[in-house]
């Protein structure tokens, strides 16, 4: 009778913790939310406004109904998942740039229960669950991708549900089914779950090779699977598909076919030689190094990628402190408790696996998918570490820890809040919600040309000005674009070149006054609007 | 078992000497500059007894060509040039028997460490075939002498732990180390005192005896350093390069970012240059440790890396993980001491700005071999699934790794790295040598350091080079002279000159005639010879 008790005030202990885990990630992810990000880029403006479209007319803004693997968008086919998330915010709380943030912060906060129910599965105690839960809400890579509308995090914790999912269905064989259906939405949440899903699904199925033998509902949920990835590989040759690989493929730069053939021809082109010096060996060079790029210390702990909107200013993606934990972590759990071991590093590896076959490695949006594990593995070190400590200083150990996490989690949020608006407000094209708001006010007869050098100007003409999506879905038909992107509505233009008469919204300063400048929050000026 | 151990080892270590002999003086393709530097230096001390400045041999800096070089690389040159005809095959010789004696060294140091033959044997043969190894002794680099002496006084040191009267010797390899590479001084002291805390069991009152007197050793030995009348030159010159010290980008962030923060005392706490300091102390470090570095593409500088591999092979990747892994399990004092000399090993090649370096970093050579052996150690000494299809396949893959690193290396890095190597220079020194007696003078235009490959390779006499010195620059010897060559000095030059200037000299705006065309091995032109009686004649 008392264990019982004992068991359920345990219970009672650590729902509690756990709720707390999850109120601060909330507060990390969600406090001023529309303002930090200091602007809306221009994919989450797209993100947004078709979102919109298909709300009030069910099609996006080119006219097509529905799409299912691939929104057109600005032509580089964006998956579906994060329109389809948007939709009902949109419904209920209307556009605006926080709606569009929102699923992504909700995803982030799921995915910390997610992750601490995943540790549970795995059969981790309950003090490593909870910690990995409380390093995955505070970690700055985590919360960073929250925090904007990124599909790539809204995808991971699909992924990570169903991860979880998989691993329930040892004993509840039914969850294999739904863990097929989340793992088929993930591929239509981001690119690289293309990829990452049938890899992370198969080897989270290994791990529980035991149980799949008496899985009775694997053949439904094989077959919900396939049903749910056809769509995508029917379209496999599809510009759908094929657009976003042929623009960021690292082969087409790689020089691996000149060296090879220079090292042939030194050889005569022998056929030792051509095996020797093959490109596919140089290829397959690149590909680890790309992988590899993602598990560099300078990347991971000092400095992010090159990316202002990936990272905050000056602290990266994991915090300095944890390094120690993470190594003595990957220490314990391959020493004992192998088999979780070889599940976390083939997570970690198939995450890198997609970025290594694009041109920019390392890459903190491509990479997050590995996220969570890092925060477990780190929990299983700090755990460890807490253990070896002497009894004399055991008291003192967690506090340190606390204090330590604590002034590290500050000095990340001053960053982030008070220096990364600045710094990175540029690269989240601060400055077009002020220009579209000031160009609706001038006259409508007279044509307005809209410099480009900001790029996708008219997604936040209609994004902030809620243009009807049935009058763009008209004028889409016939209007002239830069790949999808539209370069005409009403009586805009969207070109560098200022009109005969009209008014001019340009980044270079003219020899005549500015009828209107408009700046970021330093002051610096970043369109000028001239009456011609 | 014994004899069988060593005959083992006598074929590990005639296996790393034939590698680090054979073709020494073809591969890499020519002598650069430091080595053609180091060269002339040697000739000069066994022909006269003194530098080709005229100073004496016995320095504890030698100037050189102003960038005051170590002495030990030097004198062990020159001792090779008076045994052998002076060929780069004399000039390297010193560094490939240096490397060859680490191999046996860090046989000595696993066995110090971890107590096992098979995990010394393999460290051995690791270090024999290590890319890292072949690349730095196959080349005249002060670096790898002193890298053999780093590794002789940790071995020493080791050896203390039970006959104290070692550390005198360890004492005598340090200062011979600091003598190899300046940059020795600090690496070694440190990695001493991170082995005798290791050692901390065997301390007692004989210890610290012997302790005592080899810290009095090695500081006496210091003392001809500090006092070379070069001394504060060399520091200058060594200083010169940008290194975090020395440049400010990190005040310029730290300021930038204090302002856009208003300035606070917590933005200024927060945003310290201090932070930004460490922070790229950390990058620098950090450099070292990459995958591509250390098992894909190593050193960007052609003279430091071919390029095709990193310092270690890719196939022995999965070898180095179960190697750490193992040390850490079984051997975890013995593996943090090589884990802190790794670390040591990194500092002076993450103050400069150049990283990652592997001829700075190369003390922490012996740190990865007893890693790789503790792996193969591991894969033999204990049972596994599959272990003769594993054993197998990784040993394949090795070795199939290592002849593709041997084919480039001598098939196609000499083409790739010819002008990293100054193979031009000594073709114009080999164009210029059988035609001395037909012209009565001879101008090159002054490329840098060119005249250093003058004297060595025309074999000019020390004597007259000693005599021609002046501001530890050589420039007018015998008949040649290396000067910097306009259309004015070319046509003013007496008859009989023959005249070397690069093939897009500006000088060759008059359109002279042309004596001769110097190519490239892919027959692309670098430098034309003109005769001045050309402008005679008319």
């Amino acid at each position: 009778m008392n264990t019982l008790k004992k068991l359920q005030s345990t219970k009672n202990l650590t729902t509690a913790i756990l709720i707390g885990i999850l109120l601060l990630a909330a507060f990390l992810r969600l406090i001023n939310l529309s303002a930090n990000p200091p602007g809306l880029y221009w994919e989450e403006a797209a993100i947004g406004y078709d979102a919109y479209s298909i709300l009030k007319t069910g099609k996006d803004h080119h006219g097509n109904p529905w799409p299912l693997v691939a929104f057109e968008s600005f032509g580089d086919f964006k998956p579906s998942g994060y329109f389809y998330a948007t939709m009902p915010f949109a419904a209920i709380f209307g556009l605006n740039s926080w709606v569009v943030r929102l699923p992504s912060a909700l995803a982030g906060i799921l995915a910390i229960w997610l992750l601490y129910q995943f540790s549970r599965e795995l059969k981790l105690t309950q003090s490593i669950s909870l910690t990995s839960a409380a390093i995955l809400a505070i970690l700055p890579w985590h919360i960073h991708f929250s925090r904007a509308g990124f599909e790539v995090n809204l995808a991971t914790t699909f992924l990570l549900a169903g991860s979880v999912l998989i691993l329930k269905a040892r004993k509840k064989n039914w969850a294999t089914l739904p863990a097929a259906v989340l793992m088929g939405i993930s591929m239509y949440t981001y690119h690289g779950l293309r990829l990452i899903a049938p890899l992370i699904t198969l080897t989270i199925a290994a791990y529980t090779f035991k149980s799949i033998k008496t899985n009775r509902w694997l053949l439904p949920a094989a077959i919900t699977g396939l049903i749910l990835t056809l769509p995508l590989l029917v379209n496999l040759t599809n510009p759908q598909i094929t657009q976003r690989f042929q623009e960021t493929s690292r082969f087409p730069s790689s020089n691996a076919v000149e060296i090879t053939n220079q090292k042939r021809a030194a050889h005569n082109f022998s056929l030792a030689s051509r095996v020797i010096h093959h490109r596919y060996w140089l290829w397959g060079g690149e590909v680890l190094s790309g992988m590899m790029d993602h598990f560099n210390p300078t990347f991971l702990f000092l400095h992010g990628d090159s990316n202002p909107r990936h990272q905050s200013t000056t602290v990266a993606l994991i915090y300095a402190w944890l390094v120690p934990f993470l190594l003595v972590g990957l220490y314990q759990l391959i020493k004992s408790q192998t088999s979780i071991a070889l599940v976390v590093i083939s997570w970690l590896l198939i995450a890198a696996f997609p970025a290594a076959l694009t041109k920019t490695t390392p890459h903190t949006l491509r990479f997050l998918p590995a996220a969570p594990m890092v925060a477990l593995i780190t929990a299983v070190g700090l755990h460890s570490a807490v253990q070896v400590t002497p009894n004399k200083l055991k008291k003192l150990i967690i506090p340190s820890i606390l204090v330590i996490a604590l002034s590290f989690l500050a000095i990340y949020l001053y960053d982030y809040h008070q220096l990364y608006p600045k710094t990175s407000a540029q690269h989240w094209q601060v400055g077009y919600e002020e220009l579209v708001n000031t160009v609706r006010q001038l006259p409508a007869d007279q044509p307005i040309h809209i410099t480009r050098d900001y790029g996708r100007p008219v997604m936040y003409l209609l994004f902030y000005s809620q243009y009807p999506p049935q009058n763009v879905q008209q004028q889409a038909a016939s209007a002239p674009k830069d790949q999808s992107e539209l370069l005409m509505l009403d009586h805009y233009r969207f070109t560098n070149q200022p009109p005969e008469s009209g008014y001019w919204v340009t980044t270079t300063l003219q020899e005549t006054m500015p009828l209107k400048t408009i700046t970021d929050h330093q002051q610096n000026p970043i369109f000028y609007i001239y009456e011609i | 078992m014994k004899s069988k151990n060593t005959l083992i080892l006598i074929t590990i270590i005639l296996l790393g000497l034939g590698l680090r002999l054979y073709q020494l003086g073809s591969v890499p393709v020519s002598l650069y500059w430091d080595e053609a530097a180091i060269a002339y230096d040697a000739l000069s001390i066994a022909e006269t007894s003194q530098d080709m400045h005229g100073g004496s041999w016995l320095q504890a800096i030698l100037p050189s060509y102003g960038d005051y070089k170590a002495p030990l690389y030097i004198w062990l040159t020159a001792l090779t040039h008076i045994l052998l005809p002076a060929t780069p095959f004399a000039v390297r010789l010193p560094s490939a028997i240096a490397g060859t004696l680490i191999i046996l060294l860090v046989y000595g140091i696993s066995k110090q460490l971890f107590k096992s033959e098979a995990a010394a044997l393999a460290a051995a043969a690791f270090t024999a075939i290590s890319p890292w190894a072949l690349q730095f002794s196959r080349a005249a680099f002060e670096g790898n002498l002193g890298a053999l002496f780093t590794a002789a006084t940790f071995w020493f040191t080791l050896k203390a732990r039970s006959q104290p009267q070692w550390l005198n010797a360890a004492a005598i390899t340090g200062i011979a180390g600091v003598y190899a590479y300046f940059s020795v001084r600090f690496v070694v002291p440190l990695i001493v005192i991170a082995t005798i805390i290791f050692s901390y069991k065997s301390i007692n009152r004989r210890y610290l005896t012997h302790l005592t007197i080899a810290i009095i050793i090695f500081f006496l030995g210091l003392v001809p350093l500090y006092r070379s009348p070069h001394y504060q030159a060399s520091q200058q010159f060594r200083l010169s390069t940008q290194n975090l010290l020395n440049t400010d980008d990190h005040i310029l962030t730290a300021n930038h970012y204090r302002e856009l923060t208003g300035n606070s005392r917590i933005s200024r706490a927060i945003y310290h240059r201090y932070w930004f300091l460490i922070e790229r102390f950390a990058e620098n470090v950090s450099d070292h440790l990459t995958f591509d570095y250390l098992f894909l593409t190593g050193d960007s500088n052609p003279r430091h890396s071919t390029g095709v591999t990193g310092i270690m092979l890719i196939a022995t990747a999965p070898l180095f993980l179960l190697g750490l892994y193992v040390g850490i399990k079984r051997f975890p004092s013995a593996t943090l001491l090589i884990l802190t000399i790794w670390f040591t090993s990194l500092i002076p090649a993450a103050i400069p700005l150049e990283t990652p370096h592997a001829l700075r970093s190369l003390n922490a050579l012996p740190v990865l071999q007893l890693i790789l052996g503790l792996g193969v150690w591991h894969l033999f000494s204990h049972p596994f699934r599959f272990k003769s299809v594993i054993l197998t396949i990784l040993s394949l893959s090795i070795i199939i790794n290592f002849i593709y690193y041997l084919e480039d290396y001598y098939q196609h890095y000499p083409v790739r790295s010819a002008t990293a190597w100054q193979a031009e220079y000594h073709r114009v020194t080999n164009y210029l040598k059988p035609r001395h007696d037909e012209y009565q003078q001879f101008k090159i235009h002054n490329l840098d350091r060119i005249w250093l490959y003058v004297l060595y390779f025309l074999k000019i006499d020390p004597h007259t080079a000693q005599s021609a010195s002046s501001n530890y620059l050589i420039t007018q010897v015998d008949k040649y002279t290396t000067e910097s060559i306009s259309d004015y000095e070319l046509t003013h030059y007496p008859p009989d000159t023959l005249v070397v200037v690069p093939h897009n000299s500006p000088a060759l705006n008059i359109n002279p005639i042309i004596k001769d065309t110097l190519v490239d091995q892919a027959g692309a032109p670098q430098f034309v010879t003109i005769e001045t009686n050309q402008f005679y004649d008319q």
